[in-house]
């Protein structure tokens, strides 16, 4: 197996990390981690697809990525604060007054 | 890259930013922001004459080679979707008096016109985030509900989720065809080649996931309960537009092949019938519009199923009448001093006596919505059905149509509820304001222009 090919692999590995926390934990803060994993998989496998292509459009999307997750972020941590306050605890299961 | 193109291709663009610009600065400068209404609604309705400007000079070109371009169906996109922006804006005047809620609307409507012409897979992700990180902030905007954070968060994680899934997605197609435009969303359906076909069901699952089709829709009767009734309206109606636009674009004039046309047919199929199932238990009128935006967003990836010339036309054709009936219902609805008991469909009882007028427009949005003929969702049905058959997917057609019909009883429910049962003890709605009704008037207006004259929009897009 060739660099390239491992470094696919382990960003799509990244990647399956991620959603699977994102489906079976239930701490809400190891999910936005998760979340963020998932981000980090698919950059690894931009820049390495990028990097065997020559082209930049791949590593400008990596950084815009960057920005992107960074702003999401920002807006889901004051939400949990909000929900921590409230409940006084990190588990989704906990949250559900709404009937989902 | 020329200066002029770029002014004029993004004026719609541009005047949103300078009325993010402007009422931030605004915002800053005065605590009071009285005016912050008026001029939010002024630059959106700017933006979409601007738009609607461009697509009558039948303006075309690529103001950014390979990321931007604009042609008239694209500008005419542009300006429907902004101008059922406006009543949703002028809506909002009881809940959100303030200002905050003005930059933010104004920014996620800059992603979706951003998504109407986007070219490549770097702008659609740009304008797909710009459109959805400010929805969660309106979610959480909702704080006259406790629920709203629970609500937002779950948006937000799943939201999150979709956007990883149509990034790897997207990384894949750009490792098999070694670009980013949207071009090679086209050559990755037609090759068989593993790693394009798994590029491929990522996209459209972020798709369904943003759209709320049936395996991924947990999130959507949450978020639009939790949600104040103007956030609930943006997000059933733009919010849905911007994704569902942005799939018509990844799909072009692609033909859809068998394995995919399967999964295409069949998760709409049973978000159709499951949504309108679960509409039918729901106790309020938001939760229930949440469930029968489900359905609704199935009848619009079936569009996905006929032959490609058609697709865009039909998908933001129903767009344009499903949401103009929406925020018609939406902002009839009589506000209420408590946010939950607003819209529960017991206290809808007999609202024909207390608020005429209101449960007028509210009926007639019902059967809009129900496809009932002289109105003009009928026409849109009619129109998304009418390519999935020509294309030879008749069983899926007919399937879907008797689900659709599911959906009459509930929202001949409401109309039972409003017209034929005695007053509600608790009904307790205030009486309706000037700027709501004048909301609900252009959605009337609206909804009039698109039922007497479906050709001439058809023949634009």
């Amino acid at each position: 197996m060739d660099k390239v090919m491992m470094l696919q692999v382990l960003a799509a590995s990244l990647f399956a990390l991620g959603l699977t926390g994102v489906i079976i934990r239930r701490n809400v803060l190891v999910m936005l981690m998760c979340m963020e994993l998932m981000l980090n998989g698919v950059n690894l496998s931009l820049a390495t697809f990028a990097h065997t292509m020559g082209s930049a459009v791949g590593a400008v999307l990596v950084f815009l990525i960057f920005v992107v997750a960074a702003a999401e972020i920002a807006i889901a941590i004051p939400i949990v604060l909000l929900l921590v306050r409230r409940k006084r605890t990190l588990d989704i299961e906990s949250y559900s007054d709404l009937k989902g | 890259m020329n200066f002029t193109a770029v002014s004029i291709a993004m004026a719609p663009e541009h005047l949103l930013l300078a009325g993010i610009v402007t009422l931030l600065i605004l915002e800053i400068a005065s605590d009071k922001a009285k005016a912050a209404l008026p001029i939010a609604v002024v630059f959106v309705a700017a933006a979409s004459a601007a738009a609607a400007w461009l697509g009558f000079t039948g303006w075309t070109g690529a103001p950014f080679p390979g990321q931007f371009d604009l042609a008239p169906p694209a500008s005419f996109t542009k300006a429907i979707v902004l101008a059922l922006a406006v009543p949703v804006l002028l809506a909002s005047k009881d809940d959100f008096g303030k200002g905050e809620f003005y930059p933010l609307v104004l920014s996620s409507l800059y992603g979706v016109c951003l998504l109407a012409s986007a070219e490549s897979f770097l702008t659609l992700f740009l304008g797909i985030e710009l459109m959805s990180i400010p929805v969660y902030v309106l979610v959480l905007m909702g704080f006259r509900r406790p629920e709203s954070a629970e609500a937002a968060l779950k948006y937000l994680v799943l939201s999150g989720t979709a956007s990883a899934s149509f990034l790897m997605g997207a990384s894949l197609m750009y490792g098999s065809t070694g670009s980013l435009a949207l071009e090679s969303f086209a050559l990755a359906l037609g090759s068989p080649r593993l790693l394009a076909g798994t590029a491929v069901v990522m996209v459209v699952s972020a798709f369904f996931l943003k759209a709320a089709i049936v395996p991924f829709h947990g999130w959507a009767p949450d978020a639009y309960e939790a949600a104040s009734v103007p956030s609930t309206a943006y997000m059933a109606v733009l919010v849905k537009a911007g994704v569902l636009v942005a799939a018509a674009r990844v799909f072009g004039k692609a033909p859809v092949a068998e394995p995919l046309a399967g999964l295409l047919a069949i998760l709409p199929l049973v978000s159709i019938v499951w949504g309108n199932i679960a509409a039918m238990r729901q106790a309020g009128l938001r939760r229930m519009i949440a469930y029968s935006s489900i359905a609704h967003a199935g009848y619009l990836f079936f569009a996905f199923l006929g032959d490609g010339p058609g697709r865009f036309q039909a998908v933001v054709f129903y767009l344009a009448t499903y949401g103009v009936m929406n925020i018609l219902a939406f902002t009839a609805l009589p506000s209420h001093p408590e946010d939950v008991e607003r819209d529960r469909l017991e206290n809808l009882k007999g609202l024909f006596r207390t608020h005429p007028f209101a449960a007028l427009l509210i009926g007639m949005a019902m059967l809009s919505l129900a496809g009932i003929p002289p109105f003009p969702g009928f026409v849109g049905k009619f129109l998304i059905f009418k390519n999935v058959m020509a294309a030879g997917y008749t069983t899926y057609a007919v399937l879907g149509l008797v689900g659709s019909y599911l959906g009459i009883y509930f929202y001949l429910r409401v109309i039972q509820y409003m017209f034929m049962t005695p007053e509600a003890v608790s009904g307790g709605h205030a009486p309706s304001r000037g700027v709501a009704m004048g909301a609900s008037l252009i959605c009337l207006a609206g909804s009039i222009l698109i039922a007497v004259l479906p050709g001439t929009f058809l023949a634009r897009l």
